[in-house]
């Protein structure tokens, strides 16, 4: 809900602007949510424009990060029900997901979102391989396999007492 | 399925890779840095480690951000003299300090680096830094058999102190007191349920609140700001229902640790059995295990620290066997 109080010229009137993903969908969204984003909100101060084409964030992700941003943009949710909101909004998620949706809300410079992200990546790999991790972020292990022995041998307690797992 | 940094076209950010041009050596790993070290800001102190061992530029990252707590030192009291000792249990270290100061006092609590120390022949009751030999004095006080806890150091804004005497089996008397007041405000409170005090008691200060624990395993909570005591509707721990003069020895530890109370029991297992406090459904929840926490045991004042380098991580640690 956008109001006409003391919020400044950007909110002062619903205005809309028109997000396009890189594999060309186009999204209509308020301009009050797109200012949540602090690269979107420059570009805004910037230029008269009223389409933004984001040449790196496909679809699915593009998607997510803008029910996140009108989530957060509307004045009659509390913030509690936000705060909800996020928690459900990562949970269950995919890592393959995930990874996307922390580059978009970098690049875009969503912050709250970039490490509520971020947290739950955190929390996945909990107790991971490493191997999982390489396989996950695509990772090509750059170690000589005696580098990386004395690596695990210097801090050998990190790996002794726990069954890690691997899916 | 690679994982590609996405960019904004429209938007120039100094501090970006933005014009790096052709990186075939980096092209399967384009996490930006800062999203990486956000990531691997949130492992606890052993992922962290073992992240390092993914690549190279990993392993700088998890080493820029790695956050390796020490564990806290033990203090010996000398039986003569006026020689203490300081043990740092990280590098099996001995330090020896002369501290005159603290000549006919003993302990009562340990937190937030500082000492709460009493003399039993003057009833004086003060602060103590041993790192700064800083020292605190407080209005005198009697204590019986009981436990003194204090919430914060004493240097910062909310620091109240908290002892609870037993008068009856329905009544206890609670002591309170803030540094730079003149006298102790003592207030005696009816318990509906019993709650046996004692100098087996165990304090805590969790959540705005001092929380005390009996020997018989009852539990009851201070409100220092709305100076109100209630005995709470919680169980005893699974291994401190059945109490008896004769398991004397039989030990109980409580402990604090990011808004949560934990207990550790010494039975006749070979291990202490641990329990969460869960206030909602007023239980005592066993765990398994302390995951990344280190319960450091003490008759006095317990501690639970996480992220602790080295072996004695996510085990209880006692003070003397």
């Amino acid at each position: 809900m956008v109001t006409t109080d003391e919020k400044g010229p950007l909110t002062a009137k619903k205005k809309s602007v028109i997000i396009r993903s890189c594999d060309g969908d186009e999204f209509l969204v308020s301009e009050s949510a797109a200012v949540l984003s602090t690269s979107l909100k420059k570009i805004l101060e910037e230029k008269e424009d009223r389409l933004i084409h984001l040449s790196d964030i496909d679809n699915k992700t593009l998607a997510m990060v803008i029910a996140y941003l009108s989530t957060h943009a509307d004045d009659g949710l509390s913030d509690d029900l936000k705060r909800s909101f996020d928690q459900e909004f990562v949970s269950g998620k995919e890592f393959d997901v995930l990874k996307y949706l922390v580059l978009a809300t970098d690049t875009l410079q969503v912050t709250c979102l970039c490490y509520t992200v971020a947290k739950k990546m955190a929390d996945i790999m909990k107790n991971k391989l490493v191997e999982w991790v390489r396989r996950e972020f695509d990772i090509q292990n750059d170690y000589t396999p005696e580098a990386e022995a004395e690596i695990r041998r210097l801090d050998a307690w990190a790996w002794d007492d726990r069954q890690l797992e691997d899916d | 399925m690679q994982f590609h940094a996405c960019r904004l076209t429209e938007t120039t950010r100094d501090n970006r890779r933005v014009s790096s041009g052709p990186r075939e050596k980096q092209a399967e790993f384009d996490v930006p840095m800062e999203v990486l070290e956000l990531i691997l800001s949130q492992l606890s102190l052993r992922d962290n480690i073992r992240a390092s061992v993914v690549c190279k530029s990993w392993l700088a990252v998890a080493v820029s951000i790695r956050r390796a707590n020490r564990p806290p030192w033990l203090m010996f009291f000398p039986k003569y003299g006026e020689l203490y000792e300081f043990y740092d249990p990280s590098r099996r270290k001995i330090y020896r300090l002369e501290l005159p100061e603290l000549r006919g006092s003993r302990i009562c609590y340990a937190k937030d680096g500082w000492l709460l120390l009493c003399r039993p022949d003057t009833r004086g009751v003060f602060f103590f830094c041993p790192y700064t030999r800083e020292m605190i004095e407080l209005p005198k006080l009697r204590l019986v058999d009981q436990i003194v806890a204090f919430s914060s150091a004493p240097t910062s804004l909310n620091c109240v102190l908290f002892t609870i005497e037993h008068v009856s089996n329905s009544v206890i008397a609670i002591a309170t007191c803030r540094p730079g007041e003149t006298r102790w405000s003592i207030v005696n409170y009816d318990c509906c349920m019993p709650f046996y005090s004692s100098i087996r008691n165990k304090i805590v200060f969790c959540n705005g609140r001092f929380f005390c624990l009996s020997v018989t395993g009852a539990i009851g909570a201070y409100d220092p700001e709305k100076c109100t005591w209630i005995v709470l509707s919680v169980g005893p721990p699974k291994c401190m229902m059945f109490f008896s003069v004769h398991h004397y020895w039989r030990a109980n530890f409580m402990a604090e640790h990011d808004g949560d109370i934990f207990i550790v029991c010494t039975c006749s297992s070979i291990n202490p059995f641990i329990y969460k406090l869960d206030l909602v459904h007023g239980v005592w929840v066993e765990m398994e295990s302390l995951g990344d926490m280190t319960f450091f045991a003490n008759f006095l004042s317990s501690r639970v620290m996480t992220d602790i380098l080295g072996k004695i991580g996510s085990n209880v640690c006692f003070s003397k066997v």
